[in-house]
This record gives structure tokens, sequence and C-alpha cells, in this order.
């Protein structure tokens, strides 16, 4: 082979690589950067909303979770879902509590991440962190203009939280493909087959426009059902054969029944 | 007159049947019925558990978690119910035979024991245990059986 044909191949596949090298990366650059994390939640029993840190763990065995960084703060996010509802759950550990905190989860109208496209927002807001007789409500809120939050007229969903130390756990509800209930000038209607970004924001104080400091945002996937498996063919078969083997003793149990009434009237006549 | 002498033709006397045979009679009639009323029930109970597909995965295990003792749990009471019908059937089958007079032939028996197997279709260890306790069963009633010699 003379030496410039070898150095045209070489050449080629160096290109080759390089391109495809750049490719790649570039593609995963672009994946990677847009959620923190994505979830495909799987369907289970519905979870009590009720913040109670002794039952969660039983409560969202079924869930999907993943540990991931609002910023610089570790977050475990336990989503799951069933054919009414999405469940989030947020387990946090705070370096030190202020006393106005509030942890909340902003819905986009669709897979999209701009601040705009985030209309629902779902808070706990904490007062009294610090103290003794701390406390929590669950706010329902829609945002305009991408900054604006008002407070929803019909709240939608739940949320509920428990504190100990300084681990919270924050538990929320948000209706599912309900046309009915969900008023879609205040909160997002999930669809089933969708991809909706969802906002994960932790915040001090009780304004939500100016207050938040830390926020990331994963993508969660709205599932259809699980189809019931369907039965094989030899499961039919064995179901079949039970059906007429049950039915064919029916018949000679019949049959028996029909004897010893007979025979009953046999003996009576012959007593007689 | 005849050298012989003739015999009167008497119509025969009615056998009396004792008091013993009847009370006899009547509880045999009752065994019959009652063991073929409960084997009839036992089979309504199999038909729901073996055959349906609303106790397919279990019977208690509808109701709890899945975990192992309650699926032997199931399989127990699946079998329980199958033997038990046998039981029931085999009792009134055999007193029926004994008021007709003719004992439980062979043929009999083995439509009775396939007839239960039968019910087993659908799940391999309740075929197993219910096979091993017809086994057990039958064996008894050999044992406890009258003897001709």
């Amino acid at each position: 082979m003379r030496k410039s044909t070898i150095k045209i191949i070489l050449c080629v596949s160096t290109l080759t690589f390089i391109i495809s090298i750049a490719f790649t990366s570039n593609f995963l650059l672009i994946n990677s950067a847009a959620f923190e994390e994505e979830f495909e939640p799987e369907y289970g029993p519905a979870p009590e909303i009720d913040g109670e840190l002794d039952s969660f763990a039983l409560e969202w065995d079924n869930a999907t979770k993943e540990d991931i960084e609002i910023d610089d703060l570790p977050v475990e996010v336990w989503v799951m879902q069933n054919s009414s509802n999405l469940y989030i759950a947020l387990q946090l550990e705070l370096e030190y509590l202020e006393n106005d905190a509030f942890i909340g989860i902003f819905i986009s109208k669709s897979s999209d991440d701009e601040d705009d496209d985030f209309v629902d927002a779902k808070f706990i807001q904490f007062s009294k962190l610090s103290e003794k007789d701390q406390d929590y409500e669950y706010l329902d809120y829609h945002i305009e203009k991408g900054d604006e939050f008002k407070e929803d007229e019909d709240e939608e969903g739940e949320g509920a939280a428990d504190l100990e130390d300084d681990e919270i756990i924050c538990e929320f509800s948000i209706p599912v493909n309900n046309s009915e209930t969900v008023n879609e000038d205040e909160d997002v209607l999930l669809d089933m087959g969708e991809e909706y970004a969802f906002k994960i924001v932790y915040g001090e104080g009780g304004d939500y426009d100016d207050d938040i400091i830390k926020s990331d945002t994963v993508l969660i996937s709205i599932e259809y059902p699980p189809k019931p498996p369907e039965p094989e063919i030899w499961e039919i078969v064995l179901f079949v054969l039970a059906i007429i083997a049950f039915v064919t003793i029916g018949v000679f149990y019949g049959f028996y029944i029909y004897k010893i009434f007979r025979l009953k009237g046999k003996v009576k006549r012959i007593k007689r | 007159m005849s050298k012989f002498k003739k015999e009167s033709k008497k119509a025969p006397k009615p056998k009396k049947i004792s008091e013993d045979k009847v009370s006899d009679d009547k509880f045999a009639f009752r065994t019959v019925i009652i063991s073929a009323i409960i084997g009839g029930i036992f089979l309504v109970l199999s038909f729901f558990f073996n055959a349906t597909d609303w106790f397919y995965e279990g019977i208690i295990i509808n109701y709890v978690d899945k975990e192992v003792y309650w699926e032997v749990l199931d399989i127990s009471i699946k079998v329980s119910v199958i033997l038990l019908g046998f039981l029931f059937m085999m009792i009134s089958i055999g007193n029926y035979k004994e008021i007709t007079g003719k004992p439980v032939n062979l043929k009999e028996i083995l439509l009775l024991v396939g007839l239960t197997l039968a019910q087993t279709f659908r799940n391999l260890y309740v075929f197993v245990f219910t096979l091993i306790g017809l086994a057990v069963i039958l064996f008894y009633l050999y044992m406890v059986q009258e003897s001709p010699y």
C-alpha cells in the first residue's frame, strides 16, 4: 500500500474519531444540563399525606427515590403515582434553622423549564422553625409572568411536613388527569403520558418572589396505569380444563343426588 | 283320596323388619344425605378457590401483603377443602353402597380420585399436596375397612 493512501486513511479515521467524540460529549452535555434528575414514577398505594416520619419509609416503599442536590443542599426526592395523584416527598437536612422558611414545588405547564413556564406553586411554609412550638402551613399559589405569586382561590392537592432535629420531611400530593376539579387558571392539569418540569425550591422568609435561596429542576413523567399482564396460553388452557373438570364433577354430583333420592323412594316402597 | 297330601299354598308371611334394621337404614340414609350435602359445599368452595380467577393468587393474600407464610396457608386451605370434599363424598358413597348391599368397587374409587385431582389443575403445589393427602386417606380407609376373611 502506498504511503499517501495510509496517510489518507489515518486522517479520515482520526477525523471521524474526533467528530464522534465531539458529537457524543455535546449530546451528553445538552441532556445532562437540563434537569438534575428525570423520574418515571412507579404506581403504588396512596401514602398518607400526614408528615409522619415513623410511617414514612413504609408508605413510600414503592416510590422512585433519587438523591439530588439543589445547589449545594442534598435532598432525597421520592416520587410515586396512582391513577388520581402524583406524590412527591422531599427529605433534607438543614444546617441551621431559620424562624420562617419554606419548601416549595413549582410546576411547569410542559417539560420546558424557563421561568415563564412555571405557573403553579405548592409550598410548605414553616413558622417558628427554630422554636419548640414550630408550625407549618400548606399553601397553593399560581405564578403570573414568571415571578408574581398569587394564592389560589381553590386550594388543590395536599401537603404536610415533619421536623425531627434538623431533618425535614415534606409530603405533597398533586391531582393527576382530573379536568373536573383542577382550575386551569390556577393549577397545571397534569396529563398522563406527558412530561413536566418541577422546580424544587428552598427559601428563608415568606416572600416567594425574593426569598428563594436554593432551587433545582427535575423532570417527572406522568405515567399511564400499568397494564395487567396478558395471561399465557398454558394458563388459559389450564383454566378451561379446570372449568370442564368442575362442570363434569357437578354433573356427577347432580346424578348422585338423584340416585340417592331414587334409592330412598325404593326403600320406602319396600318397607310398605 | 289322594295319596299325597296336597300342599296347601300359603301366601309367604311378610318378613318383619326389625326395629334395629329400620333404625340402621334411617341412620345410613341420614349419613348419605348429610355427607353428600357437606361434600357439595366443599365442592362449591373448591370451585371458587381452585377454578375461578378471584382466588387464583391466593385467598388470604388478596387482603394482606404477599409473604411466604400466607402463601403456604393459602395452599393448605385449598388442599384441605379438596380433601374434605373427597372424604365426605367417600363417606356418602360408602354408606349409599352399604344400603344397596354392594361394596364400593375400585372403579368408583378411581373415578372419585380422578375427579378430586381434576380440581387441582391450576396449581402444581395444590396438585402435589392433594395427591399426598389422597394417598394418606385411601391408605387409612383401606386399613380400617372390615376384612371379609
